[in-house]
């Protein structure tokens, strides 16, 4: 028998190989990689679906095939459903579309206001989409989006969207936003969901600083399409947009978004420009790098007649620029600092969240699952129907700045009188 | 039985029964036990895992009254050849109609994550035909493959338990007793069969190379690990995948190995997540033939089993490929592990402690009479 | 008509297909009619104890073989029987001297046969005696003959008059031949063995003895470097071909009294000499008994090598991997006979066997234990990742390029597509061309004469590498994937062990073509339960952790030296502690040294 074995063996190996023939293998080159996919509504309630689709020899290896001048080619195909779409786009894209590596799904906002139940199910059932693309709403026209966004630093086009959602963590007005969570959000009974929002800017962006005192804050309170400046990529990814459901119910916009990540703890850092309490007439600007210094802490108190929230908030921070010439470092000033600084935010906070509870009536910190504790059984806790009660929750905030560290400079010393110093 | 040279180590058998308990997690097991708990799905499981270490406690008793016997053997001496083959035959059954539900739900399993257009009956002939040789070499050489591959198994069900770490959310465990402490009581009484694999160590008994009563320990050390590993892999699954989506994954343990994203370097690894797995369903369905081997054997009391492998895999397949459609397949094994798993599995080798008390059979009442 | 001659040509052509399909139906009906092995042709190596006293019989066919017949001297030329018809090794050598060069004349086909030369000379004795000596020009040193046989048998005898000579033979012996292995014999089997040896045999007239002088001496190759297996640090110490300088070797580096060096012959004709080499105070003595028993009963003409007589004691001649170390290493030897196993040598080969074995130690390497424990394990840690990249690099590639795409990053997976725009073959195939090309490569470094080495360098390294790219045949990334399967192949310190990964690996590919990573697993399983099911002289293959046996820190990583106390347990030796459990006597328990010091 041993004899017989291993012929049995190979005999098994050779049936195993000739038995199959090649089950769905695909060279490499024969698949066009779809990058962003753009779903908008047009006439006659169809879908026109955009692609951003991979030209491989933008950012191939060097010498074959030269390198190509585009680096997305962007279709756009009208058709009554999503892979409908991705169907009758193969009539003019010669290789097989296939969303492996897809980065980005971005729905416009009339897409978004109508539901997004219905393409999110979709996406979740496929085999290509994963779980952790991104997922976007823009403020305009999700075609526009992919076809004015250029990649001027990156080669490779497929980076940028990466780098924009996960690499901008230091600025704290792009909320992390993939395919899951909005899904995990969708569904849950204590969560509404969200998505980053983006949206074209043609170089007109409004400028809505003022000069008046405490709205300098503002000065990233702009939704995409709105900030002022010019030249570089015709996009901005910036803000929140609001769901209730599965429909969209508005947006935050960036300042808005820092103070719901500081709320929802996903928040890592940002430069918050205040002005400087001491010296108002001279509207001079105090700029603090916060962090979060713990987890938000968040208690929510079913026992009353309405819901109240408490919120806990300890923001750690570092002095990044101080225009005066007041000793910001140490002493008086320095509790001072930390105190105004302190309920500034904390009422910007509450702000936000006054306007998710009367604007838009819509839980997206997440303090539904807080209430989880209250209930012993699932159905329970479903009945109580947070969604319903959270309009009218009590709020309370606190939120405490401490300042640990202020950069290069221990201490500021005053210019001298000569120079027309105030002195001290 | 004299000629009969296999023997398989203690560290072999062990690594045998976590792999067959243990496998269920890579299947739809997770969602049923969700299914039915909710958030609470984890206390399930751990109700289940404690309940059938006392079975097994029960059952080991059993076997230490019959030192050296098989549970084969021991039916026919306690309840005469005519039931006992009839006892047999009801676990024999069972597992033969799980495990080809199995073979199919594998098959099905890989077509969904890694050959999107093969056809079923020839990837369940993919995994027949290397299993068909691996119990062909022998019942030691598979314990082996299993003892070599289980760490790496362990390690990688550990790394993705690991890498989705930043999914989680603790809050997704409460409320406590998601669907109500009453179902969630029910259905760990009922799921108890997610660890009837253990039974398999009291057919094994002729072929152990080391000391009979480190049996009921090995019992319960493998009751109590794979226990273990479900809670995590359950509480991750809820944790990450919260309730309502929960129930809609057809491949829990897939789906939780997609979200793998640590930065721009670690992502979309899901395909080294299957070569684990899929391992882990080869040494399974191997497993399976095996000991179907092996009771049909001790049960007709023939020589040898390699002769009746090609019969048995044919079997396996067909049986398999008899649902109509891959969610007919969920629901057999849903049906079979939540509602009547346990009353093939777990009941008869109690009864037949019980008649074995009654009717005074075994080696105590020797000891007794001498 | 037409048919008929079909059938006449189909019967009468392949008498190999028909064989190979009745071999498949026989395979295929002796898998569904199962028989169970006879209990005498496996062996198990199992504890010492049981196995010893039921062993002992094996030992006979050695001594059976020595029934002395008399046989009445015949004359061959005489009688007029043919050469062959009568076995000349049972006769006994006759007392005249005259039958006596007769019947080696007609043994050697003198003289025809220019080897052999035969010396007459008359021995200078009182009365003078009639001789001649016999002996292989060659393979005999002339001038041990000329001083210890020849001089003293025609000069010293006349310096020294006996009275009285009873015994003209064990005179001689005791008194006159000087060298240093004198037998006297009276069979011509022991004979020729000798003569054929480079032994000189003399004979004498009126004595029906042979005396037998080790006159042994050929020219051959002095001990030099390691070819194949070198090091940086250890011995530079080779075998050669010489089975006694061999064996010398070896003893130098174990000079232990219980080192047994048994001899055996082996091949019908050639009559090599093979030596089976272990301590008898360690190795497992059924081990000793299998290995004798497996190569006495081979039955062949021509066993000159190590690597046919491997083929042909082997358990399993089918499986990829071997199961038997092969090394040129004295000192890998002798560190392998500590452990207690067997090495088997023999004469006119630089290649000893080392049995048992497991996949383990074939993937080790002497340099190993020689680096200090963090540089040995650093190259072991090198060495399994080859091992693991040498199967399944190419399979993989191919797996996760055609199956399995979103695996790859963006970057690469656009990059792997740019570059395969050119190409007009599906991935497998590159990577089949390439992998051929590289092994072509490899295998004609093996066979060309070293003048033509560089040429081989440019056409590998240009033709293959760089051509093969700018004619867009083969895509850059393969290239690097090809190379680094090939770097690891070459990482892999056993010969058969390389080679049997390259064939796993072809495999592996096949398997990734069709069925992607799924594929791979159904391979990787296949591989690790035929290698489970392996076993080399009755020790699995894959012990110490397949099956589960207890074992020192030397199975993938290495412990420090001093923590491998005891050895395998699989080899079952007489002895099993290696070391005492504190082998470094200089660490002493603190309060004992205080206490035993000067001081105290």
């Amino acid at each position: 028998m041993t004899k017989g074995r291993p012929i049995l063996v190979l005999l098994c190996l050779f049936t195993m190989v000739f038995l199959s023939g090649c089950w769905g293998a695909k060279e490499p080159d024969e698949l066009g990689f779809i990058l962003y996919t753009g779903v908008d509504k047009v006439e006659g309630n169809l879908l026109e679906v955009t692609f951003g689709i991979a030209v491989p020899q933008a950012g191939g290896a060097e010498g074959k095939g030269g390198k190509s001048e585009r680096e997305l080619e962007i279709v756009s195909v009208n058709a009554a459903s999503f892979y409908g779409a991705v169907q009758l786009a193969n009539a003019f894209v010669s290789r097989d579309l296939t969303f492996l590596h897809n980065r980005a799904l971005i729905f416009s906002e009339e897409v978004a206001r109508e539901g997004l139940e219905g393409y999110v199910n979709t996406m979740i059932r496929s085999r290509e989409l994963r779980r952790n693309t991104f997922v976007l709403v823009t403020n305009g026209k999700a075609k526009e989006f992919i076809a004015s966004n250029q990649a001027i630093l990156e080669t490779y086009p497929y980076r940028q969207m990466e780098f924009f959602l996960e690499g901008k963590k230091f600025v704290g007005f792009i909320p992390h936003s993939n395919l899951n969570m909005f899904y995990k959000a969708l569904k849950s009974p204590g969560e509404e969901a969200i998505t980053a929002l983006c949206g074209v800017n043609d170089g007109k962006g409004r400028g809505i600083i003022t000069d008046k005192e405490g709205e300098i804050i503002q000065e990233i309170a702009y939704l995409p399409g709105e900030i002022p400046r010019q030249g570089g990529n015709k996009i901005d990814i910036i803000g929140t947009a609001v769901f209730r459901g599965d429909k969209l119910m508005g947006y935050l916009n960036g300042n808005e978004t820092r103070y719901y990540q500081m709320v929802k703890g996903d928040f890592q850092s940002a430069m918050i420009t205040l002005p400087d309490p001491e010296n108002k007439e001279r509207l001079l600007v105090i700029v603090l790098k916060v962090e979060l210094g713990r987890p938000p802490t968040i208690k929510v108190d079913l026992k009353g007649e309405n819901p109240r929230i408490q919120i806990d908030l300890l923001l750690e921070g570092e002095i990044i620029s101080t225009q005066s010439s007041t000793n910001y470092e140490s002493g008086v000033e320095k509790a001072e600092l930390e105190q105004y600084a302190g309920s500034i935010i904390n009422n910007e906070i509450l702000a936000v969240i006054q306007k998710t509870q009367q604007e838009y009536q819509s839980d997206i910190f997440g303090f539904g699952d807080h209430t989880r504790s209250f209930f012993w059984t699932w159905s329970a806790w479903e009945q109580y129907n947070w969604s319903e009660k959270y309009p009218q929750a009590e709020v309370e905030a606190k939120t405490t700045v401490k300042i640990r560290r202020t950069g290069l400079k221990i201490r500021t010393s005053p210019l001298p009188e000569v120079k027309g110093g105030e002195g001290p | 039985m004299d000629n009969n040279k296999v023997k398989i180590g203690y560290y072999e058998v062990t690594a045998i029964i976590l792999v067959l308990i243990g496998t269920k997690a890579f299947t739809g097991f997770p969602r049923f036990i969700v299914e039915a708990g909710l958030t609470a799905g984890w206390i399930i499981i751990l109700e289940s895992g404690l309940l059938s270490i006392a079975l097994w406690l029960l059952i080991s008793a059993l076997l230490f009254r019959f030192p050296g016997k098989s549970l084969t053997q021991i039916n026919n001496l306690v309840l005469g050849p005519a039931f006992g083959i009839l006892a047999n035959l009801i676990f024999l059954s069972y597992i033969t109609i799980n495990n080809s539900n199995l073979l199919r739900l594998f098959s099905e399993a890989v077509i969904l994550t890694a050959l999107p257009e093969a056809p079923v009956s020839s990837l369940t002939f993919l995994f027949i035909i290397p299993a068909l040789v691996a119990v062909h070499i022998g019942i030691e050489a598979i314990g082996r493959s299993t003892y070599i591959a289980l760490p790496f198994i362990v390690i990688g069900t550990i790394s993705v338990l690991a890498a989705i770490y930043p999914f989680m959310d603790h809050w997704q465990l409460l409320p406590l007793f998601g669907s109500g402490v009453g179902t969630v009581l029910t259905h760990g009484l009922l799921s108890v069969s997610g660890f009837s694999e253990v039974l398999i160590l009291a057919y094994f008994v002729p072929y152990f190379s080391f000391d009979g009563s480190k049996l009921r320990r090995l019992g319960i050390f493998s009751i109590a690990v794979s226990t273990l590993a479900f809670v995590l892999i359950v509480a991750v699954y809820l944790m990450v995948i919260p309730v309502p989506g929960a129930q809609e994954n057809i491949v829990p343990f897939y789906q939780l190995s997609r979200m793998i994203y640590l930065g721009r370097y670690f992502q979309r690894v899901e395909a080294i997540f299957i070569l684990f797995w899929t391992f882990t369903a080869f040494l399974w369905i191997a497993l399976g033939l095996a000991v179907i081997a092996i009771i049909v054997r001790d049960m007709l009391k023939i020589p040898y089993y390699r002769p009746i492998l090609p019969a048995l895999s044919t079997l396996f397949v067909s049986i398999g490929l008899t649902p109509a459609d891959f969610m007919q397949s969920i629901e057999i094994e849903k049906f079979i592990l939540g509602t009547i798993g346990w009353q093939f599995t777990f009941i008869p080798p109690c009864v037949v402690y019980m008649l074995s008390l009654l009717r005074k059979k075994g080696g105590r009442v020797k000891h007794d009479q001498g | 008509m037409k048919e008929e001659k079909d059938k006449r040509g189909n019967k009468a052509a392949p008498a190999s297909q028909t064989g190979l399909l009745q071999k498949l139906a026989k395979t295929l009906k002796l898998t569904l009619t199962y028989q169970e092995k006879r209990p005498g042709e496996s062996f198990v190596l199992s504890g010492t104890n049981d196995t010893l006293g039921k062993k002992e019989n094996h030992r006979s066919p050695q001594k059976t073989r020595k029934v002395l017949r008399r046989i009445p001297p015949v004359i061959p030329g005489k009688s007029g029987m043919e050469k062959g018809d009568y076995d000349w090794r049972k006769l006994r050598v006759d007392h005249q001297l005259a039958v006596n060069k007769t019947i080696l004349e007609e043994i050697y086909s003198l003289p025809k046969n220019k080897d052999i030369i035969v010396r007459d000379f008359t021995i200078a004795l009182d009365p003078p005696l009639q001789a001649f000596a016999i002996f292989v020009e060659g393979l005999s040193d002339k001038e041990i003959i000329n001083n210890a046989v020849l001089k003293p048998l025609m000069i010293l005898t006349r310096l020294e008059k006996e009275e009285k000579i009873s015994d003209v033979a064990s005179y001689l012996k005791k008194r006159i031949l000087h060298g240093n292995e004198v037998e006297i014999l009276d069979q011509y089997d022991g004979v020729l063995e000798r003569v054929n040896y480079g032994g000189t045999a003399v004979f004498i007239e009126g004595i029906a003895k042979c005396l037998a002088i080790e006159t042994k001496g050929w020219d051959k190759r002095a001990v030099g470097k390691p070819e194949v297996e070198q090091v940086i640090r250890g011995p530079h110490e080779a075998f050669n071909e010489t089975l006694r300088s061999n064996t010398a070797l070896v003893r130098k580096a174990i000079r232990s009294e219980t080192l047994i060096t048994e001899m055996f012959k082996v091949g019908a004709r050639n009559k090599a000499d093979l030596a089976i080499m272990y301590l008898q105070d360690l190795a497992n003595s059924s081990l000793v008994e299998e290995v004798k028993r497996r190569i006495t009963s081979i039955q062949t003409d021509f066993l000159g090598e190590t690597g046919i007589l491997e083929q042909f004691i082997e358990d399993h001649p089918f499986m990829p991997t071997p199961q038997m170390l092969s090394t040129e290493r004295p000192d890998r030897v002798a560190s392998f006979l500590i452990d207690g196993r067997v090495a088997i040598l023999i004469d006119g080969n630089p290649n000893v066997l080392i049995v048992p074995i497991t996949i383990f130690s074939l993937l080790h390497s002497a340099e190993d234990y020689y680096l200090r424990f963090p540089y040995g394990n650093l190259i072991r840690i090198l060495r399994t990742i080859a091992t693991f990249l040498a199967i399944m690099i190419p399979g993989v590639y191919v797996a996760i390029t055609t199956f399995h795409q979103e695996m790859i990053p963006t970057d690469l997976v656009l990059a792997i597509a740019a570059s395969r725009e050119t190409v007009p073959f599906p991935t497998i195939f590159e990577v089949f061309l390439m992998e051929f090309a590289f092994e072509l490569i490899r295998e004609a470094g093996v066979r060309i004469p070293g003048i033509f080495g560089n040429t081989l360098g440019i056409v590998g390294a240009l033709i293959l590498g760089q051509a093969a790219v700018q004619a867009g045949i083969v895509s850059p990334i393969l290239i690097i994937v090809v190379a680094v399967t090939g770097l690891s192949s070459l990482a892999i310190s056993n010969y058969s062990m390389s080679f049997a990964l390259r064939g796993i690996r072809f495999i592996f590919t096949a398997l990734a073509a069709v069925m992607g990573i799924f594929g791979i697993t159904t391979g990787l399983f296949i591989l690790i339960t035929s290698l489970s099911g392996m076993k080399s002289f009755g020790v699995p293959m894959l012990s110490p952790i397949g099956p589960r046996t207890i074992s020192e820190p030397d199975i993938i990583l290495r412990g420090p030296i001093w923590s491998m106390d005891q050895r395998e347990d699989y080899l079952e030796t007489k002895d099993r502690p290696r070391q005492p459990r504190i082998s470094r006597g200089w660490i002493k328990p603190k309060g004992k040294k205080e206490k035993g010091g000067p001081n105290g």
